[in-house]
């Protein structure tokens, strides 16, 4: 099966090249003509300030604003073929683990130009998620500059976050559902953003997202709250977060020590993941521990 | 209304080529106008052209690699639905029968979700060879094991015993739904929502490399129904006055459990769980045709195919350049439309 679907790409893409050659087909290899697929990558052509070859993005790429209004090709892993194709991209950036698999497919059977750009969970790796973004979009000096602004930034409040001696518990709503809570373990980017921040969370035992009972939280009794801000919204805001039935009886609840971050900017892992850090530093250690070191990055 | 309030009426010969010609120009119809539209702007006319003459431009390679074989599985994953649809309603004498009765989509969302979730760590050498087609293919074993399972519980002393296996079926379907949701709790984050996508259904995975064996798996079963249309009709009558009437009733309920079996479980299998053209497509048919199998099975087969062809089409293109899920499509504007074909049948409009 591998070896016919192989060949058949391999005859496609020889016609794919044949008809780049045609003269008709010319003025669409003139300009670079970008579909970017998951909010990291959109943000980050944004910093990088080639915003003027986007022609479309996924419904992950929410910032900044302005992305909001490309055209949507559809959720990052569920993207449409003819979709895509109808934006005319001369190549189409994605985020590792976007797909179906069956829709890259087709696309690079029509012969697009089809870049994955790797996942990242520390700074060094949002270094490298700029680096390749850069190069692809032919802003090397650009990349560079962003790069370096970042790294500074995160050596910053990586010192300043360093010095706090106390590791406060978090436990991360990913969502409420039926009463039980859906949460975050090790190896995940939420793992990751509380631990660059000064913090650790509250259940550790498992990988990924799993589903845990409302007596396990009490039990575990987190110092904070932490969820995604369109969660939090569904829900009611923060304090009624802290409302809810099962997590009322809870210190963090009580205290009102609910942290709500937009989902992007805290588990994104693009240029503006030192200003989660510091956000979210601040709420964990208190402003006095943790002074406002830097205004947020903002594009352009 | 149930079907057996209505007896079987012998429609005539003209009526049936009628009937049966217009749904066929239906259907020719539709899937040019599938073909025409889509969020890739093409003209048809020019792509025909391009590919008769060899010059193929991106227009082109859209049209062949990408609307063409996904209309083309639409057409067959209709027909399956309608036609195994029609035929299971008439052997278990039920208006609500669905392939969903013998097990077929629990078992095939068990197979789909279990190789979701736990495919990749128990066996990544197949998940690494059938790449996306994984899957489909376990989802197909899990049909085959439920329906095999429901049908041998079913028989008593070689014959069908509608009625057990109707009850086996609720047990085994019980025990699928049962493992799909202990998958679920297993999965994470990101194979809950491939799962989802695949619970909500999509023609989307369709390319040319798997389209002949779906055809072959769904067209062969599909006709062997379409042509026991009078066979069915003194089903319908009862067993024992179709045994009668000379029909091996034995023989007759196997090939319907089998096709369906065969078809359904192919195209749940690769398009996910579509719902609805089954139950109501046959029932479109008995509004607007009456009540023979003769119009009624084939009938279902060619319009399940118009339908889900134009839901796809609908999918596709109102939210440009974004798919809807087709059972989105199928319950927004076919449901409504039902209705009002039960209520125009009602008031006497129609």
């Amino acid at each position: 099966m591998d070896i016919d679907r192989f060949s058949r790409r391999g005859v496609l893409a020889g016609l794919a090249a044949t008809a780049a050659l045609l003269p008709g087909a010319s003025m669409a290899v003139q300009q670079t003509r970008i579909v970017s697929v998951g909010g990291s990558i959109t943000e980050t052509i944004y910093f990088l300030g080639r915003q003027n070859l986007l022609v479309g993005s996924d419904t992950t790429s929410s910032y900044p604003d302005a992305a909001k209004e490309l055209p949507k090709v559809g959720y990052m892993r569920n993207l449409s073929v003819e979709g895509v194709l109808s934006l005319e991209p001369t190549m189409l950036l994605l985020e590792e683990g976007s797909g179906p698999p069956v829709a890259l497919d087709s696309l690079r059977s029509v012969g697009l130009r089809i870049e994955q750009i790797a996942d990242a969970m520390t700074i060094q790796g949002v270094l490298d998620k700029i680096q390749h973004v850069a190069a692809l979009v032919d802003a090397g000096p650009e990349g560079e500059a962003l790069a370096r602004s970042v790294r500074l930034r995160a050596q910053a409040i990586g010192k300043t976050v360093g010095r706090v001696k106390r590791r406060p518990t978090v436990l991360f709503l990913f969502d409420v559902k039926d009463g039980a809570l859906l949460t975050a373990g090790r190896n995940t980017a939420v793992e990751a953003i509380v631990g660059l921040s000064g913090g650790k969370l509250v259940f550790d035992e498992f990988e990924g997202f799993r589903p845990v009972t409302a007596e396990a939280v009490q039990h575990a009794d987190p110092d904070f709250i932490l969820l995604m801000r369109h969660v939090s919204d569904r829900l009611g805001g923060a304090e009624a977060v802290a409302g809810l039935p099962v997590l009322s009886h809870l210190r963090a609840a009580r205290d009102q020590r609910v942290v709500d971050v937009d989902g992007l900017l805290l588990l994104g892992f693009g240029p503006r993941t030192p200003d989660a850090v510091q956000t979210l530093a601040r709420r964990l250690h208190g402003e006095e521990a943790v002074p406002a070191l830097f205004e947020p990055l903002l594009p352009g | 209304m149930s079907i057996a309030e209505r007896l079987p009426v012998r429609s005539g010969a003209g009526k049936r080529a009628v009937l049966l010609g217009s749904l066929f120009a239906l259907m020719i119809v539709a899937g040019m106008t599938a073909l025409s539209f889509g969020a890739y702007p093409v003209n048809l006319a020019q792509v025909i052209h391009s590919l008769l003459t060899g010059d193929v431009d991106r227009a082109g390679l859209v049209i062949a690699q990408v609307r063409l074989p996904r209309i083309v599985f639409g057409l067959l994953v209709g027909a399956a639905l309608g036609g195994s649809g029609a035929a299971l309603q008439v052997m278990f004498r039920n208006p609500l029968a669905d392939p969903g009765l013998i097990g077929i989509s629990s078992g095939a969302a068990f197979g789909a979700v279990a190789t979701i979730v736990v495919g990749g760590a128990l066996a990544p050498g197949f998940m690494a060879w059938a790449s996306y087609y994984a899957v489909p293919a376990m989802a197909f074993v899990g049909a085959t094991a439920a329906t095999v399972l429901i049908v041998a519980i079913g028989q008593v002393n070689g014959r069908v015993d509608v009625a057990l296996m109707l009850l086996a079926g609720i047990a085994i379907n019980a025990i699928a739904q049962s493992g799909v949701g202990a998958m679920m709790f297993i999965a994470d984050d990101q194979q809950l929502r491939t799962l989802t996508f695949w619970t909500l259904g999509s023609l989307a995975i369709a390319g040319w490399d798997a389209l002949p064996v779906i055809a072959c798996a769904i067209l062969l079963p599909v006709g062997l129904l379409a042509v026991k249309g009078a066979s069915l009709n003194r089903l319908l009558l009862g067993d024992v006055e179709a045994a009668h009437l000379g029909v091996d009733v034995r023989r007759l309920k196997r090939l319907v459990v089998l096709s369906v079996a065969l078809s359904v479980g192919t195209a749940v299998s690769f398009a996910g769980a579509i719902g609805f053209v089954g139950l109501v497509v046959p029932h479109l048919l008995r509004l607007l045709a009456g009540p023979d199998n003769r119009i009624v099975v084939p009938g279902s087969i060619l319009g399940g195919a118009v339908v889900m062809v134009l839901a796809d089409l609908v999918a596709r293109t109102v939210a440009i350049p974004e798919d809807i899920p087709i059972g989105l499509v199928l319950g927004a504007v076919g449901g409504p439309f039902f209705l009002w074909l039960l209520l125009a049948r009602k008031w006497r409009v129609l």
